[in-house]
C-alpha cells in the first residue's frame, strides 16, 4: 500500500482519481488543486507516490515536477496527460517523472500505473 | 619561526600590499598564495574583523579585514585581494586593498619595534622614503593578543 | 544513448586494469618465467582492448592489440622475458595511460601509437623466426566483438509511443545494457514509429534486454540479430519481422566477448588466481553509493516520523516493532558507510613502478616492502591520498636513499629498504612509508632553507624538529626537489596540505644515518552528514536530516504568542518557534520567513522559521576554524556543489538557547 497525494485542478477528476487509488488498494493522503499547493503538498507529506496533472493554473504540471524531484530527487510521480500532450509526457519522464497515464483512462490503468512508479 | 630576532641573514623578500594609505608587509615565505576578492560566507563572529569563511579547494578558512584588525581606515578596494597566510596551525585569509609588489630588503633597512598596543605589527622596513610595516601573521588572528591591546 | 555516459566507467576501469598491468608487468620482471602471470597479463590487455575498441577508441585498441602479440607469443613460448620487452611494454602502458587522461580530460583520443607498433612488432618478429608466424593471418585487425542488435516493436495502437520508448531506453540505460539507439532519447520528442533499434553493450544478453523490454506496456515484439524472443504482452498483434541471421555465425557476442575462453582452451586448467590478484567484488557506480546514502536519509526521516506517531498510539506490541526498526535501520546506515570502505591497495598499487622507475633512473638499489594494503578507508580518503602518498615514496627515493656504493661505505647493506604500511589506528588509519637512508641532517636543511631566502630559526644548530618544520615550509622543497624526480613542484608542504584537508596530519620522523618515516595519519572516514539545506536570511544553512522531523508553510499555520514568546500552534498541540535568521545570524532576516523546520533535540521540539527550503543534501562536513569565535548554534561547515558554504546547525545548543531564553522573544510576532 502506497500513500498517494492527487494533483488536479478540476474536483471532479481529482474524485475519478483518488477514488482509483483507493479502490486499488492505496491510501490518498492528500489532495491538491495547483502546482504551488502540489509542492507544498509534497513537502509537508512525503507521499510515496503523486498523481501529477500537466495543465494546471498557476504552476502547471511540469514545473511543480521539477520542484518536486529537485526538494526529493526520489519522488515518485506519475503524469496525468490529455492525449495531444505527448511531448510535455516525454519531457515529463525526462525530467525524472516515473510513470503515466493518459486522460480518460479506465481505473485498472492508473492503479497500474501507481505500481509501476513504486516499481 | 620567528624571522624577528634573526640578525645578519642578508635580504628578506616581503610580499607588500596596501591598507588604506599605508603599506605593509609578510615574509615571503609566510604567504602562501593570492587571490582575488571573494565576497566571504558570512558568520556573526563575535570577533568583528572576520569577515566571514571562504573555500579554498574544499577547505574552509576564515578571512580577516586586516583594515578593521589594525585600526585603519579601508582604501577604496577595486583591487582587493586575499592573502592567504600559513600560520602555526591554521591557514588563513586577510583581505587588503591591493598587493601592490614582492620587495628585497636588506635586514639593515628593517627596524623592530617592541610598542605595545602594535597589534600583530613586528618591524617597519625603510625603503628609500617609503616606511612598511612588517606584520607577524601569527598575531593577527590572535584572540588574546587582541584582547591585549584593545 | 550518448556514449559519453560511460566514459567516466571506461576510464576507471582502464585505470585499474594499467594498474594490475604495471603491477604484473613488473613482477614478471622478478619472476620472469611465471606462465600464469603471463596468462593473466594476456588477458586484461585483452579486455582494455575490448573496451577501447567498444568506445571507438582506435589508438588505444590498435595499440593493445599489438600488445596482445606480444604476450600471446610470450605465453607460448614459455620463456624468461628479457628487460628489453618490459620496457617497451611499460612504454605502452604509459602511452596508454596519457590516451586515458586526455580522453577524461575532453573526451577524445590523443594517442600517437606507430612509434611504439614497429618496436613491439620487432619483439613478436624477433621472437618469432622459429615458431610458426602469426603475423600474417592477424594482418588486418581483428573484429573487436559485434554488439547485440536489437529490435523492439510497439502496439501500433499503444498511445504516446515516444513516452513508451523513452522507458525502454532509459531502464535499459539505468541497466548498463544500453550502448546506442535509433532513434536516441534526445531524437523522441515527435518521434511516431513503432520499432527501435537498440545497440547494447558488449555481453549483455537478449534476456536480459528482453526482461526490461517486456515490462514496458505496449511492446509486442524484442528480437536480436537472428534470434527472436516471442512476444511478452499477451496483446502481440503486431509480428516483428525476424531479422536475418548475419552472415557470419562466428560473430555471436558471446563467443568475442569472452576473451578468456580462447586462453582457457590452450591447454591449461582456467587459472585459480595468478598474480593478478581477482578480488571478489562487484562495481557499484560511485553515483549509486551517493544514491544509497541520499536513501538512507529518507529512511531516518521517516523512521522519526514514525517514532512521534507510535509514541502517541497504544496499539499493543507497537513500542516494540518500533525498537526493532531503529536497529535495523542503524545497521543499514553502518553498512551504508561500509560500503562506501575501499582497501587502500587502491593507491598502493601504483608504488611498485614507481619506485622501479625512479631507482632505476637514479640508479639506486630499492627493494620495496607493502604491508596492510587490505586496510580500508572511505573511497574518498583513498582518491585524495595519492599524491601524497606518491610524494612522499618519491622524496624517500630521491633524498634520503642512498647509492649502494654511499650505503657500502657506511657499513649498511648495498640494497635499501623502503617499507610502507597501512594499519588501523584507534578511529584513524595510519599510513607510513619508511627508509634506512641517511635520514635528515639539520645541518644541511638550515643550508639550503638559508639559500632559499626562508627564515631560519636562531641558534647554532637546528634540532631534528626544528629541521623537519623546515622542510615543511611552502618554498623549501619546491627548489629544492626540482630535478627530474621529485619535481613538479609541490613540496611536502603540499603533501601535508593536502592530507590536512582531509582531516589528517603528516608527522616525519627521522635518525641521521638510520633512516626517515614518514606517517600519514587519516580519518577512516570523512564526516558525511545527511542534511535539509535551507536558506535563512539569503544565506545556505544545513540542518542535520536526523533531527529533522518534518516542514511546513509558515502561512497554513497559527502563529500564537504565549509567555512572550511565539508559539506554533497546530491541531495536536504547540511548539516553539524560533527565528533562525536572529538565532543564527543576530538579525531579522530581510524578508519574513515562510517555512517552518520542525526539528528534535532530546524531548524539545523546535519550530525553525527559515526562508526557503532548499533540499536534501550529502553533506561533506568540516570543521569551522577556531579564529572564527563562533558562540552561534552551528557546528560546522559544508561546501555545497554550488561552492557556497552551508554552515550546519547544532540542534542540541539551539535547544539549549531556546529554552533558556524562556522570556525574550527570538520567534516572529504573530
Amino acid at each position: 500500500m502506497a500513500r498517494v497525494l492527487v494533483v488536479d485542478d478540476a474536483l471532479f477528476m481529482r474524485r475519478v482519481v483518488s477514488d482509483a487509488v483507493a479502490a486499488g488498494g492505496h491510501e490518498v493522503v492528500g489532495e491538491a488543486a495547483n502546482g504551488v499547493e502540489a509542492v507544498e503538498r509534497f513537502m509537508e507529506l512525503r507521499p510515496d507516490v503523486t498523481t501529477l496533472d500537466i495543465t494546471m493554473p498557476e504552476k502547471d504540471g511540469l514545473t511543480a515536477l521539477r520542484e518536486i524531484i529537485a526538494l526529493d530527487p526520489g519522488a515518485r510521480v506519475v503524469m496525468c496527460s490529455a492525449l495531444g500532450q505527448e511531448s510535455k509526457v516525454l519531457e515529463a519522464m525526462k525530467a525524472g517523472a516515473k510513470y503515466f497515464v493518459v486522460k480518460p483512462f479506465e481505473e485498472s490503468r492508473l492503479v497500474a500505473a501507481v505500481n509501476k512508479a513504486i516499481g | 619561526m620567528s624571522p624577528v630576532d634573526r640578525a645578519g641573514e642578508g635580504a628578506r623578500q616581503l610580499v607588500v600590499f596596501a591598507v588604506g594609505n599605508e603599506e605593509y608587509a609578510l615574509t615571503i615565505g609566510e604567504v602562501q598564495e593570492i587571490i582575488r576578492f571573494v565576497e566571504p560566507r558570512t558568520v556573526s563572529s563575535d570577533a568583528d574583523w572576520i569577515l566571514g569563511v571562504i573555500s579554498l579547494r574544499g577547505r574552509i578558512i576564515p578571512v580577516c579585514d586586516l583594515a578593521k584588525r589594525l585600526g585603519v581606515p579601508r582604501g577604496e578596494a577595486q583591487a582587493a585581494k586575499i592573502i592567504v597566510v600559513e600560520s602555526a596551525d591554521h591557514t588563513v585569509g586577510i583581505v587588503v586593498d591591493d598587493v601592490t609588489e614582492v620587495l628585497t630588503v636588506n635586514e639593515s633597512e628593517i627596524e623592530s619595534l617592541h610598542v605595545a598596543g602594535s597589534r600583530g605589527t613586528q618591524a617597519i622596513a625603510k625603503v628609500g622614503e617609503r616606511l612598511i610595516v612588517l606584520l607577524a601573521s601569527e598575531s593577527i588572528f590572535d584572540s588574546t593578543e587582541l584582547a591585549d591591546a584593545v | 544513448m550518448d556514449p559519453n555516459e560511460y566514459l567516466p566507467m571506461f576510464v576507471a576501469e582502464c585505470r585499474e586494469h594499467l594498474q594490475e598491468l604495471n603491477l604484473a608487468i613488473v613482477a614478471l620482471e622478478q619472476t620472469p618465467d611465471d606462465p600464469e602471470g603471463v596468462d593473466a597479463i594476456f588477458r586484461v590487455v585483452h579486455s582494455v582492448k575490448g573496451m577501447a575498441g567498444t568506445m571507438g577508441f582506435d589508438g588505444m585498441a590498435r595499440l593493445t592489440h599489438e600488445m596482445e602479440e606480444v604476450f600471446e607469443l610470450i605465453r607460448q613460448r614459455r620463456g624468461a622475458v628479457e628487460r628489453e620487452a618490459i620496457d617497451i611494454v611499460l612504454a605502452c602502458l604509459d602511452e596508454l595511460s596519457a590516451a586515458l587522461d586526455a580522453i577524461e580530460r575532453d573526451g577524445h583520443e590523443v594517442i600517437d601509437p606507430t612509434p611504439l607498433i614497429p618496436r613491439l612488432q620487432a619483439l613478436v618478429r624477433g621472437r618469432d623466426k622459429d615458431t610458426a608466424s602469426s603475423d600474417d593471418d592477424e594482418a588486418g585487425e581483428p573484429p573487436l566483438g559485434e554488439p547485440l542488435n536489437v529490435r523492439v516493436v510497439f502496439d501500433e495502437a499503444a498511445q504516446m509511443r515516444s513516452v513508451l520508448a523513452y522507458l525502454v531506453l532509459s531502464s535499459l540505460r539505468e541497466r548498463g545494457l544500453l550502448e546506442s539507439s535509433s532513434p536516441t532519447e534526445d531524437e523522441l520528442d515527435g518521434w511516431d514509429g513503432t520499432a527501435i533499434e537498440l545497440t547494447c553493450v558488449r555481453g549483455a544478453t537478449l534476456d536480459e534486454v528482453n526482461e526490461v523490454a517486456a515490462g514496458t506496456e505496449g511492446v509486442v515484439a524484442v528480437s536480436a540479430d537472428g534470434e527472436h524472443v516471442a512476444p511478452p504482452s499477451a496483446s502481440a498483434a503486431v509480428g516483428a519481422e525476424p531479422t536475418a541471421p548475419d552472415e557470419a555465425g562466428s560473430d555471436q557476442p558471446e563467443a568475442v566477448l569472452l576473451g578468456d575462453a580462447q586462453t582457457d582452451d590452450a591447454g591449461h586448467e582456467p587459472l585459480p588466481s595468478a598474480s593478478i590478484a581477482r578480488v571478489r567484488t562487484v562495481r557499484v557506480d560511485a553515483e549509486r553509493l551517493d544514491q544509497l546514502m541520499h536513501c538512507m536519509g529518507e529512511l531516518v526521516v521517516h523512521r522519526t516520523q514514525l517514532a512521534s506517531l507510535v509514541a502517541q498510539s497504544d496499539v499493543p506490541g507497537i513500542g516494540q516493532a518500533m525498537q526493532e526498526l531503529e536497529r535495523s535501520s542503524q545497521t543499514l546506515r553502518a553498512i551504508v558507510m561500509k560500503v562506501r570502505m575501499i582497501e587502500v591497495a587502491a593507491v598502493f598499487g601504483r608504488l611498485p613502478r614507481l619506485v622501479r622507475d625512479l631507482a632505476g633512473k637514479l640508479g639506486k638499489d630499492v627493494e620495496l616492502s607493502l604491508s596492510g594494503a587490505d586496510t580500508e578507508l572511505d573511497r574518498t580518503v583513498v582518491d585524495a591520498i595519492g599524491d601524497p602518498l606518491v610524494h612522499l615514496v618519491r622524496n624517500a627515493i630521491d633524498h634520503g636513499i642512498e647509492s649502494s656504493a654511499d650505503r657500502v661505505r657506511a657499513g649498511k647493506p648495498a640494497t635499501a629498504q623502503l617499507r610502507l604500511s597501512a594499519r588501523q589506528a584507534g578511529g584513524g588509519v595510519v599510513i607510513s612509508v619508511a627508509d634506512d637512508g641517511c635520514g635528515v641532517d639539520p645541518a644541511a636543511v638550515a643550508a639550503t632553507a638559508r639559500a632559499r631566502g626562508l627564515a631560519v630559526p636562531p641558534g647554532d644548530e637546528l634540532t631534528m624538529e626544528q629541521a623537519i618544520e623546515l622542510l615543511f615550509t611552502p618554498g623549501f622543497s619546491t627548489a629544492r626537489t626540482r630535478t627530474d624526480v621529485s619535481g613538479r613542484g609541490v613540496g611536502l608542504d603540499a603533501a601535508r596540505e593536502a592530507v590536512r584537508a582531509l582531516g589528517g596530519d603528516i608527522a616525519l620522523q627521522s635518525t641521521p644515518g638510520a633512516g626517515t618515516a614518514a606517517e600519514i595519519r587519516l580519518p577512516l572516514t570523512l564526516a558525511i552528514t545527511a542534511a535539509l539545506v535551507v536558506e535563512v536570511d539569503g544565506q545556505p544553512f544545513a540542518v542535520p536530516l536526523d533531527r529533522v522531523e518534518w516542514t511546513l508553510a509558515l502561512a497554513q499555520h497559527n502563529v500564537r504568542m504565549a509567555a512572550g514568546r511565539a508559539m506554533l500552534v497546530l491541531a495536536d498541540g504547540v511548539i516553539p518557534l524560533c527565528d533562525a535568521a536572529t538565532v543564527l545570524t543576530g538579525h531579522e532576516a530581510s524578508v519574513p520567513p515562510e517555512h517552518a523546520v520542525i526539528v528534535r533535540s532530546g524531548d524539545t521540539q523546535i519550530a525553525l522559521a527559515v526562508g526557503e527550503l532548499i533540499g536534501q543534501r550529502e553533506l561533506v562536513t568540516r570543521p569551522l576554524p577556531p579564529e572564527l569565535e563562533l558562540s552561534r548554534p552551528v557546528s560546522a561547515g559544508a561546501v555545497l556543489s554550488e561552492g557556497a558554504i552551508a554552515l550546519l546547525v547544532d540542534c542540541e545548543a539551539l535547544a539549549r538557547i531556546v529554552s533558556r531564553e524562556v522570556s525574550t522573544s527570538h520567534g516572529i510576532a504573530a
